[in-house]
């Protein structure tokens, strides 16, 4: 007898960062593969560092991506600094919190107004959203003006910031130059707290997942610029011993790498940060995060969109600390002289734990570099739930089935770009 | 007074795709009076909020497609097509993000778009020749969207 075969299909995916496919075989009413095809060309980053002077992994790895440049700055920096043995004063390292809150507020922002939310209330796209609820629209724009304003003033421009050094920044604010953010800041808080209980409303399908979460810890602050890493089902373990945990692989039908955590599937990004920290919140974001129905954990990442709306307004007042809490350094950085050796350096980039490990010569050039991006970490869970999303939903039509595919892509916000270094989607029922 | 604004959208460092930029420091040395000259990246929530509350925002672009002819200067106001498909999976094109402003009530009073057909838009800096040689007529088009707008 000849199998039923049923594909389904998407060509480009949309609203995600990047270019990519999805490909589903279904043989005989069971899922056979699942596959998230990543074929935005490889940009081989790790490759053209090598031979750059020890100080250009900051600003040349920022260019990896526009909506997450601080992430790799940080990251990098952080490597960089562990290498050559230097530690950064802690109103250095505020002001790089600072820096990554104004990268979290508008890169959380662009994904839940104008990527996520038109899922939730049935829309194409966020044009379409924003000429029936303008006032959802026009507060995300404003928040994300808020996260953008936060990048210029500490990073020197909103894309690409190129005020980040090793040891610190070129030059520091003053203390009234922070003055105006916080006005700003604080309109926004009120946005954001009226935002999630927006959100909160929507009808979220009822699905939990059980990958292994990783994600950074950062003493009793939630985790952003730098920290120790956590994991859900077993011993925390040190940014140095990364790669003896996680481990990159090729995969046929992507051109981003598979990681795998101590060779299963794993889950980092909101979701994970916020299960593994949601007890270091601030007040107003966990009484926030409790009236909108998220428990101390949360494994449905269709109610991601619940966690990235907690996680803005934490960002929000985190802001609005280190500004109040503000004094200029007296110098905007310290020497980081060079030294032989290696570097391991992470932080907690909008989509999840990122990953930079660098080897310096004794001629002080990067011999080797490796980048390990959220997206790859995340691409065989994100497969896992597509797969099992497809198979409690067999009798749904084909248009049905793609476009929750579709939905499940974009719960994690994937970066395909970062990743690269998404959405075709084909579904063939056998 | 309400004041004009020049927006010029580009990226330097993908050649040609900078005209826009190179386009709108010119118009910046004339230095016309109530007239704001701002560049942009593309993104949306910039541009929105840089024609925002204007009167007449003038936008200089970079463009390509079928029947493209390198230096050629192309003008487009709203209304002109209805084709608002999705030409960019990373972002949203101009006419999507007139279309978010217009939703959100952040548009100018007027606006015109200018593109200068390119050729080159490949990693490197620097204009190819026909395109370089478009920037003086691109400016004056401007200048005069400006006079136009006052009258004069």
């Amino acid at each position: 007898m000849t199998p039923e075969i049923r594909t389904l299909s998407v060509g480009a995916l949309t609203r995600v960062e990047g270019e990519g496919a999805l490909h589903v075989t279904l043989t005989d009413g069971v899922v056979e593969s699942v596959e998230l095809n990543i074929y935005e060309p490889p940009r081989f980053f790790e490759a053209f560092l090598r031979g750059r002077a020890y100080t250009e992994p900051p600003d040349i790895t920022a260019r990896v991506c526009g909506i997450c440049p601080v992430a790799y700055q940080i990251s990098a920096s952080n490597a960089i600094e562990d290498a050559c043995g230097v530690t950064v004063p802690p109103e250095l390292v505020a002001l790089r919190r600072l820096l990554y809150c104004g990268e979290w507020i508008h890169s959380h922002a662009l994904h839940i107004f104008l990527l996520h939310t038109p899922d939730f209330l049935g829309y194409p796209d966020g044009i379409s959203l924003a000429k029936d609820r303008p006032d959802l629209i026009e507060r995300g724009l404003a928040i994300k003006k808020t996260g953008n304003r936060l990048m210029e003033e500490i990073g020197g421009r909103a894309i690409h910031p190129i005020n980040v050094r090793l040891g610190g920044f070129y030059s520091v604010p003053h203390k009234h130059d922070l003055e105006p953010l916080a006005e700003m800041l604080r309109r926004s808080l009120d946005d954001a707290l009226d935002i999630l209980r927006s959100v909160s409303e929507f009808d979220f399908p009822d699905v939990e997942f059980d990958h292994e979460l990783l994600s950074l810890a950062d003493g009793e602050r939630y985790p952003i610029e730098n920290g120790t890493i956590k994991r859900s089902d077993g011993p925390s373990f040190d940014v140095a011993e990364f790669s003896d945990h996680i481990v990159e692989a090729q995969v046929k039908h992507s051109t981003a790498l598979h990681a795998a955590l101590d060779g299963e599937r794993f889950l980092t990004g909101p979701l994970a940060r916020y299960s593994l920290n949601s007890a270091a919140l601030s007040p107003i974001a966990r009484e926030a995060a409790a009236a909108a129905g998220l428990g101390r954990v949360c494994r449905n990442p269709f109610r991601s969109i619940l966690v990235r709306a907690v996680e803005v307004i934490y960002a929000i007042e985190e802001s609005l600390r280190i500004i109040a809490e503000y004094e200029p350094p007296a110098r905007p950085f310290v020497d980081v002289p060079a030294r032989a050796g290696v570097g391991h350096g992470v932080s907690e980039a909008p989509r999840g734990l990122l990953y930079h490990r660098y080897e310096i010569g004794d001629d002080n050039l990067i011999r080797s570099a490796t980048i390990v991006p959220p997206t790859a970490q995340n691409q065989a869970a994100i497969e896992h739930e597509m797969a099992e999303l497809v198979a409690a939903n067999l009798t749904s039509d084909d248009a049905t089935l793609t476009s929750l595919c579709e939905r499940s892509i974009r719960n994690h916000d994937p970066c395909i770009s970062c990743s690269a270094h998404f959405l075709t989607l084909t579904i063939d029922r056998k | 007074m309400s004041v004009d604004v020049v927006i010029g959208i580009g990226n330097s460092f993908r050649r040609d795709d900078g005209v826009g930029l190179a386009v709108a420091e010119e118009v910046a040395k004339r230095g016309v009076r109530d007239v704001r000259v701002v560049t942009a990246t593309g993104e949306p929530g910039a541009i929105l909020e840089a024609w925002s509350g204007a009167r007449l925002a003038v936008v200089v672009d970079a463009a390509t497609g079928e029947g493209s002819c390198p230096g050629w200067i192309r003008r487009w106001t709203p209304g002109e097509t209805a084709d608002l498909g999705v030409v960019s999976s990373h972002a949203i094109g101009l006419p999507q993000a007139y279309a978010l402003g217009q939703a959100v009530e952040q548009i100018p009073g007027r606006l015109v778009v200018l593109c200068v057909d390119v050729v080159d838009t490949d990693y490197g800096v620097g204009l190819t020749p026909a395109v370089a040689a478009a920037v003086p007529a691109a400016v004056e088009a401007i200048i005069a969207e400006l006079d136009a707008e006052r009258g004069a």
